[in-house]
């Protein structure tokens, strides 16, 4: 329970630091990114399709975003990363109503799309610092 | 964070593996205590038949359970170091407790405005565009979008959604809440109490599937957010730059002089960039929380505590750019913002306090819950600021929400809200005042805080579950509304007796929605004949009235309506040349009021 490390934590994001480019958090990204369009044009249903695209929609974008920002706190973390998963659909889905473009594959891909771009940016800063 | 006391930093760590078995225990029993609840709870039937609420209908075996999963966590905190895992296990199973108990119930939802979102989620889904002039609902669409694109998405059943979103939301807010109190302490200790205090008073009840629900989240992180990797802190004091450069250029000096809380650049920047889109999605989903924010973070900037001085100035440009286009609709027609005070304070407080006997208690218990919390809250300040924590951050933020009262009614809930955004500073301070009560070696203290938590609990299940005998319903009633819509003729005009009914969940738009309490304000008098009369004649289907349990217990237990009256006006809508019984059940009866033919004639 205890936040000592956090002011140390600080100071090292200062400092160069060698860290793996590709970690399982983001191999996960990865590959939810991929199977959650493709559950879509598969046509999965019932529990798989559910169980599959709440991780493709909620998971996927909270662990690119906790990979990307770094945050020292990890309680934040975990609510920044909801926080981002949950503004990710809610801005995608508003964008395809008001552009008269709505559908599930595309807010799939859209939230896919937004996970790879910030997995991309994460991987591109890590592996440069 | 140089304003953060940390009682914590003054104790000894005993070794974390000497406990385990002790915190197993105590999650073992924690989680015992939340299936006793639960036990409790299913042993419930509806309907409520009290005006006081489930209080009166609760079994032995539910307050055992409270008690015990109340003592249980008194023990947890009374421990040197209680390992976060056992907190965070007893937290969840409070949140179970309070959110999800009508879940355990009923398999409906609770409230009539959880069935109307899914009316709005559906109507959006289904036509995959967004027609402002519909209502309000479709100038803030985001959150119905996003709903509505997981659930189309995912496949998962809405009705379970609405069903347990109280407990969902729960959780997240106390996860926002945590961060937003480990921005302002490192005691441990301080903080699982602040999270329980939080959740065991929370009887504002605005936790079912909404977007007020879903943007107070993101509000929290927004807040914890600001108050960590986006924060500052003054680097000059004030008193001495007004003192040696006079007032305004002591106090500009006071204000550029500000250091980041956070070193790192890059981290600042990727918290202000995430800051701006959790803003993006607050806007676009809910019509009273980005001026919340706005103030919120208008006070965190003015007094120095954040490191983008202009983080106000791009929310508030973000809102007007909404309010500008998306919502211009409902704008032209509705004002946004400043109403008279008087107003607000008839419509939070007055309207409020009528109606029967059991609900003005229930009433009256809301009350001095709000007041307890609030009077322990100051004790707990003064604590703090006698200590010398005197972080000006979590008072500002407590004030902000409660000085937007007078504002705005916001339909008669703005005290109710403001109370909602106070509520996680009530709780930092509530649990610094309540932090000497915890003390291993204080027994007597010990069981001091033991009655008060039980005391809470009492109070939180009174005025949470105050209104359960209308806003919870039997599966009589949702039958009797799921015919309301099959025999609907086609654009029939809808009149339930009163607002809670679960309905609008489908042909959101196919139908006007009304109640006889909107057509005929209170007591249903002859007149309320004509004017129905006249409602049913402005459409071709005429008027279908859906009379409830729900619906007569809603406007008795409020005021509006005695029992004699209500059955008065349905001997004279049923004895009515022109109307006809066509759907009866336990609990509901549907009336089709025929529409005036022209000339005056049926």
């Amino acid at each position: 329970m205890s936040r000592g490390a956090d002011s140390e934590r600080s100071i090292a994001h200062s400092g160069p630091r060698a860290r793996p480019v590709v970690t399982v958090p983001a191999l996960v990204v990865a590959v939810l990114c991929v199977a959650g369009p493709a559950g879509i044009l598969l046509d999965l249903s019932g529990a798989p399709r559910a169980l599959l695209l709440i991780s493709a929609l909620v998971v996927a974008p909270a662990l690119a975003c906790s990979w990307l920002a770094d945050i020292p706190d990890p309680v934040l973390t975990v609510a920044a990363g909801l926080a981002a998963s949950f503004s990710t659909i809610v801005l995608i889905s508003t964008g395809l109503l008001y552009l008269d473009l709505w559908s599930p594959l595309l807010l799939t891909s859209g939230s896919a799309l937004v996970s790879l771009v910030m997995l991309l940016a994460a991987g591109f800063r890590k592996g440069t610092s | 964070m140089t304003d953060v006391l940390t009682e914590a930093d003054t104790r000894t760590r005993p070794d974390p593996a000497a406990g385990f078995p002790h915190a197993v225990a105590l999650g073992a029993v924690g989680l015992a205590a939340v299936g006793l609840t639960g036990y409790g709870a299913a042993q419930v039937t509806l309907p409520v038949t009290s005006d006081v609420g489930l209080v009166a209908d609760l079994p032995p075996a539910f307050w055992l359970g409270f008690l015990a999963l109340n003592l249980t966590m008194l023990a947890a905190l009374r421990r040197d170091q209680a390992p976060p895992a056992l907190m965070a296990v007893l937290q969840a199973g409070l949140c179970f407790v309070v959110y999800g108990t009508p879940a355990v119930i009923s398999d409906s939802p609770r409230t009539e405005v959880a069935w109307r979102h899914l009316g709005v989620t559906q109507t959006l889904a289904e036509s995959g565009w967004v027609d402002p002039m519909i209502d309000a609902y479709f100038n803030w669409p985001g959150f119905f979008a996003g709903l509505g694109g997981l659930i189309e998405t995912t496949g998962i059943d809405p009705l379970a959604v609405a069903l347990w979103a109280p407990v969902g939301n729960g959780l997240l807010w106390a996860l926002g809440v945590a961060c937003v109190v480990r921005a302002l302490t490192r005691d441990d200790r301080h903080l699982w109490l602040a999270l329980w205090f939080f959740t065991l008073t929370n009887w504002i009840d605005q936790d079912y599937l909404s977007a007020q629900a879903f943007a107070f989240f993101l509000y929290l992180v927004v807040l914890a957010l600001a108050m960590t990797v986006v924060a500052a802190r003054p680097a000059l004091p004030l008193r001495g730059q007004v003192r040696v450069r006079g007032a305004l250029a002591g106090l500009r000096a006071w204000w550029t002089h500000r250091l980041p809380t956070e070193q790192s650049g890059r981290l600042r920047v990727t918290g202000f960039v995430l800051v701006l889109v959790l803003c993006a999605t607050i806007i676009v989903s809910h019509q009273l929380t980005p001026f919340m924010l706005l103030a919120a973070v208008g006070v965190l900037t003015v007094t120095g505590r954040t490191w983008a001085p202009r983080l106000g100035l791009v929310i508030g440009l973000i809102i007007v750019l909404w309010l500008s286009t998306a919502a211009s609709t409902y704008l032209a027609g509705h004002p946004l913002l400043f109403v008279d005070s008087g107003g607000a304070v008839e419509s939070n407080v007055a309207a409020r306090l009528g109606g029967s006997p059991g609900h003005v208690l229930v009433v009256q218990v809301r009350t001095v819950m709000a007041l307890a919390c609030w009077s322990l809250a100051g004790v707990g300040f003064l604590r703090l600021w006698r200590q010398g924590v005197r972080d000006p951050r979590p008072v500002l933020l407590f004030a902000v929400p409660l000085a937007m009262v007078p504002v705005h009614t916001y339909g008669g809930e703005m005290m109710l809200r403001a109370a909602l955004f106070a509520a996680p500073f009530t709780a930092y301070y509530a649990a610094a005042a309540l932090l000497p009560l915890c003390r291993r070696t204080q027994t007597g203290r010990s069981i001091l805080l033991g009655s008060l938590l039980a005391a809470l609990t009492i109070g939180l299940v009174v005025a949470r579950f105050g209104n359960t005998r209308f806003d919870m319903f039997t599966e009589a009633e949702i039958d009797g509304v799921a015919r309301l819509y099959q025999l609907a003729p086609d654009d029939a005009v809808l009149i339930a007796g009163a607002n809670p009914t679960p309905w609008r969940y489908r042909d959101y738009t196919a139908h006007r929605h009304t109640t006889l309490t909107d057509l005929c304000q209170t007591e249903l008098p002859d007149s309320c004949d004509d004017i129905l009369t006249e409602t049913a004649s402005e459409s071709t289907g005429g008027a279908m009235v859906l009379l409830s349990r729900s619906n007569l217990a809603s406007m008795r237990m409020q005021g509006d309506v005695t029992t004699q009256a209500f059955e008065a006006f349905e001997g004279r809508l049923a004895s009515a040349r022109h109307t006809r019984l066509v759907f009866r059940n336990e609990d509901v009866r549907i009336y089709h009021v025929l529409p005036l033919a022209p000339g005056g004639r049926r």
